[in-house]
């Protein structure tokens, strides 16, 4: 699995000269639609994050006999690489927003949303923070992410749908169909799939170090 | 901790680079009239056109001197006009991808020798 993952050294670079080099500007947008090829796959990667910690939360919460030890480090480190995710996510789109729109922030629904889902998560690293010396650490934040990710469709793809919004909907619509041209299609998957696996990639780094932390902290007990 | 040191270093060498293109995406150029709020086909319009004057003024500019310089007269705009446009956009474009290539260069690196002293240590716990 990991060396598949590592193929992220080559489809990253292949990624972004398509999307510089062979991707044809939108009509209307420019050249400036360009950063459709990093935009939306880095919001599809924090997505896929906080699912995949919401689902180790679930199976952490489920797993009675602790079979499954390192799986608390897991879930964390997943929310951490899609929060920074999110992070990136936000900020690619207010660099579109303010070549579009004029300004970089416009209070969107689509803006707001995520500004909402930013203040959730920030919720879940403060409680984490606050329970450091809590035995109950690793279930409270499990039940946390999980009542998290319960509200991710409704910010990401609810409300903006709901409420009239500025935002482009050739890829994320009511259609279920993704409006772009063969080229264009052909170089988002690219970039889509470099960046799961560059989230893939980062959270093998990050659960190795975890386990490594893990047995060097029992070590160091076991010593004193 | 040096590997922090060398990815801030790669980080301000990456803004540097950013800062010394010239056009509509370097640091020194602020236009006060860029941060109005307009309504969606105004920007378009103010997009497009300062694709065409802002951002390949500067180039537009080496170009019409190397035309004066070479053969002492000034090229009609027409087909020729639309090719050097096109010919500085791939030619803007191409600085731009240069710069996001470099970044993932440095990270790339940086994430390669993490994965490799994990691995490291991991034999070294193995082996104890």
């Amino acid at each position: 699995m990991i060396n598949i993952v590592k193929l992220v050294y080559i489809l990253m670079p292949l990624s972004i000269v398509l999307a510089f080099l062979y991707a044809p500007p939108a009509q209307m947008l420019g050249e400036s639609s360009r950063i459709l090829y990093f935009h939306v796959p880095i919001a599809w990667a924090s997505v896929l994050s906080f699912t995949v910690s919401a689902v180790a939360s679930i199976i952490y919460l489920a797993d009675k006999k602790k079979r499954y030890p390192l799986m608390e480090a897991k879930f964390h480190n997943s929310s951490v690489i899609g929060m920074m995710f999110a992070v990136l996510t936000t900020i690619t789109g207010s660099i579109w927003a303010k070549l579009m729109w004029g300004s970089y922030w416009n209070w969107d629904p689509r803006e707001t949303s995520i500004v909402i889902l930013f203040l959730i998560y920030t919720a879940y690293f403060s409680l984490r923070s606050a329970t450091a010396s809590n035995p109950n650490r690793g279930r409270l934040s499990a039940v946390y992410l999980v009542l998290a990710m319960v509200t991710v469709p409704f910010f990401v793809f609810v409300i903006p749908r709901i409420y009239p919004s500025l935002h482009p909907d050739p890829v994320i619509n009511p259609d279920m169909q993704i409006h772009l041209d063969k080229d264009m299609r052909i170089v988002l998957l690219c970039s889509v799939i470099s960046f799961t696996f560059l989230y893939f990639y980062l959270l093998n780094i990050m659960n190795r170090l975890s386990e490594i932390k893990i047995h060097y902290e029992e070590t160091r007990g076991k010593r004193q | 901790m040096r590997h922090k040191y060398l990815l801030t270093a790669w980080i301000i060498l990456a803004f540097f680079v950013q800062s010394i293109i010239p056009g509509k995406y370097s640091l020194k150029n602020n236009d006060p009239a860029h941060y109005r709020r307009q309504s969606t086909g105004q920007i378009n319009e103010r997009f497009s056109s300062s694709l065409s004057s802002k951002f390949m003024a500067p180039l537009y500019a080496q170009e019409s001197e190397k035309n004066i310089s070479g053969s002492g007269q000034i090229k009609p705009a027409g087909d020729d006009g639309q090719k050097n446009k096109n010919d500085i956009t791939k030619k803007s474009l191409q600085h731009v991808m240069w710069v996001i290539l470099v970044i993932w260069a440095g990270l790339a690196a940086y994430l390669f020798s993490i994965d490799r002293k994990i691995s490291m240590l991991r034999k070294k716990i193995d082996e104890q």
